[in-house]
């Protein structure tokens, strides 16, 4: 395959640029990228816009294949890919959601001002550390015996409310209201349920983090007011996904995939892209696993929020629950309907962002169009958005995900000093708590693009507009 | 299996012996199911392997004993992919890529 040149991309608007079909006979629709020149120029050197090419070759694939701004190498698809195809005759693919199904953000709105719990930050940070199972090793506070397991699968949310763990509210600040139509557990590999069975309330490694942080700025007073988020305001940002149980569910499914693809006639450029028709009895079985393993994911943000809760409530004595503000997942395949045709839009490492007036948000959500979350690198900003009439017109209602690595992990580790970065952290008087090194120099904020340029494009292109801005003040990390 | 275990491994006492029993179409994809075997029980019951009997070896099937000691890992692996799988001849043995998913 030959590399892709900056001369093969022509630039449509200031920030969204075309890699035609015309570029390799295998593709079956136009490769679109939203980012900003200087982000292209650094991208035509790397695998993420020949992956983006590939997907742009699966059976059933709408126009277009798209990438976010944050886009960097994944494995078969690219990270930062939105890639609808048709419901009818199209496929799906387990790694167009990736091994970390319903891997997402929720955000939650506390009622109290930073200068109210300025000097509990530090207490905060370590109790939460020692409330959320973190890192890597034996699992949470919680196992689960087969009946439990069933439940969580099938029903998300529902076992959480249930055990006391959620409450209706929740439940409806949460995509799908935490409970995806279609789970049945009987189709999640026996493996996966294993893996998985005592991780429901940990944090995990890797990316995932969890971070008290400070509403520095509002960009839009009438959607942050609908949003319940005001300046100065201390929210909690949750990112963590289906842990173990997922990463087992889709190692199962590619290896399905790749088994059965020959069958259905299919051939691709990349083998991390397996996949099956989604009406096929093999497609059926892994979007019933994938909603099933969604719903244990949503119960794993559900846990740890309930575990801050209790902390808020410890350290401050703060009588208030935390507001879940929205849960979003940026690792999942949906049934959506897109200009008239029932689509399964995967989504990897990238957002819904439904516009104003949608279905499938909530009530309250309706006349601003859902919120988005986008967590900067550790020690930056993170930014709340707001889905718009674009974003459902030109992105099969996505926006991005987050700031997008720059370098790998072992590239970071490589060049980032991680005595120097904590001292740049301590600098910003940013409490951190981090149960490894290793896993703190591999997210330093060295190793990503800027969230400000990857949110600036996504403005700039009307998908998600502005509408808060939040700054960390202590960060817990695997 | 060090990167997954640390330095410490080398002092690991094994507890049992477990058999492994894949079979895979090819040669790559027989690589990703071994290891994505020994992730599995590694992850799942908190083992560390430490010792390695290949009885039967050929392009589509393997056949291993193994020797498990309990313990932690200290690095999150969450699969083996494909991405950029590769086998070489490279003498005097074999060279292979195996990507993971961290």
């Amino acid at each position: 395959m030959r590399p892709i040149g900056l001369a093969d991309l022509r630039q449509i608007t200031p920030y969204a640029w075309e890699i035609p079909r015309s570029f390799r006979n295998d593709m079956r629709v136009t490769a679109r990228l939203y980012a900003s020149r200087p982000m292209v120029e650094h991208l035509v050197h790397e695998r993420a816009l020949e992956q983006l090419v590939n997907t742009a070759t699966l059976p059933g694939v709408q126009e277009p294949a798209l990438a976010m701004p944050d886009i960097h190498q994944g494995y078969g698809f690219p990270i930062g890919g939105v890639v609808a195809t048709r419901a009818a005759d199209g496929v799906i693919s387990p790694g167009g959601v990736g091994y970390d199904i319903n891997c997402g953000v929720r955000l939650l709105a506390s009622g109290a001002r930073y200068p109210e719990v300025r000097e509990h930050v530090a207490r905060l940070a370590t109790q939460i550390q020692r409330d959320v199972p973190t890192g890597i090793g034996h699992g949470g506070r919680i196992t689960l015996d087969d009946r439990a397991m069933d439940e969580v699968l099938n029903t998300g949310l529902g076992w959480a409310i249930k055990a006391g763990y959620a409450s209706e509210a929740d439940a409806d600040s949460i995509e799908e209201r935490g409970c995806f139509v279609g789970a049945s557990a009987d189709a999640v590999p026996e493996r996966a349920r294993k893996r998985g069975r005592d991780q429901l309330g940990t944090l995990g490694s890797g990316n995932h983090f969890l971070e008290v942080q400070r509403v520095e700025r509002i960009h839009d007073r009438a959607r942050a007011e609908a949003f319940g988020l005001f300046e100065d305001q201390v929210t909690v940002l949750v990112h963590t996904g289906s842990r173990g149980l997922g990463h087992q569910t889709c190692t199962e499914y590619v290896r399905l995939m790749d088994q059965v693809m020959a069958e259905y006639g299919i051939t691709l450029a990349d083998r991390e892209l397996a996949c099956a028709p989604f009406v096929s009895p093999e497609g059926q079985a892994y979007f019933r696993a994938m909603a099933s393993a969604a719903n244990f994911a949503w119960c794993n943000r559900q846990l740890i929020t309930h575990a801050v809760r209790d902390v808020w409530q410890r350290v401050l004595g703060r009588d208030e629950d935390l507001a879940v503000v929205y849960d979003v997942s940026h690792n999942i395949a949906k049934l959506e309907e897109h200009r008239g045709v029932p689509c399964v839009v995967h989504r990897k490492g990238a957002t819904r962002a439904f516009g104003p007036g949608s279905d499938g948000i909530p009530e309250r959500y309706r006349r601003t169009g859902q919120p988005v979350f986008v967590p900067g690198s550790m020690g930056t900003a993170s930014y709340v958005l707001a889905g718009t009439d674009v974003a459902m017109s030109e992105t099969f209602g996505s926006s991005c995900h987050g700031a997008g690595r720059r370098l790998s992990r072992q590239k970071a580790k490589q060049t980032i000093d991680y005595n120097r970065l904590r001292q740049e952290l301590d600098d910003m008087g940013i409490e951190v708590r981090a149960a490894s090194a290793k896993g703190l120099i591999e997210e330093a904020p060295a190793a990503y693009k800027d969230v400000e340029e990857v949110v600036n494009v996504m403005a700039e292109t009307g998908v998600t507009a502005k509408v808060a801005r939040l700054v960390p003040v202590a960060i817990v990390k695997g | 299996m060090s990167f997954l275990f640390g330095s410490g491994i080398a002092n690991l006492q094994p507890c049992q012996m477990e058999t492994v029993e894949i079979e895979a179409a090819n040669r790559e994809a027989l690589l990703v199911d071994w290891l994505s075997e020994l992730l599995y029980r590694a992850t799942s019951e908190y083992r560390a392997y430490i010792g390695f009997q290949i009885n039967k070896l050929t392009k589509t099937e393997l056949n291993a004993t193994v020797a498990a000691a309990v313990a932690e890992a200290i690095e999150d692996i969450k699969a083996v992919t494909h991405h950029e799988l590769s086998i070489r001849k490279h003498e005097p043995g074999w060279e292979a890529t195996v990507v993971f998913d961290t």
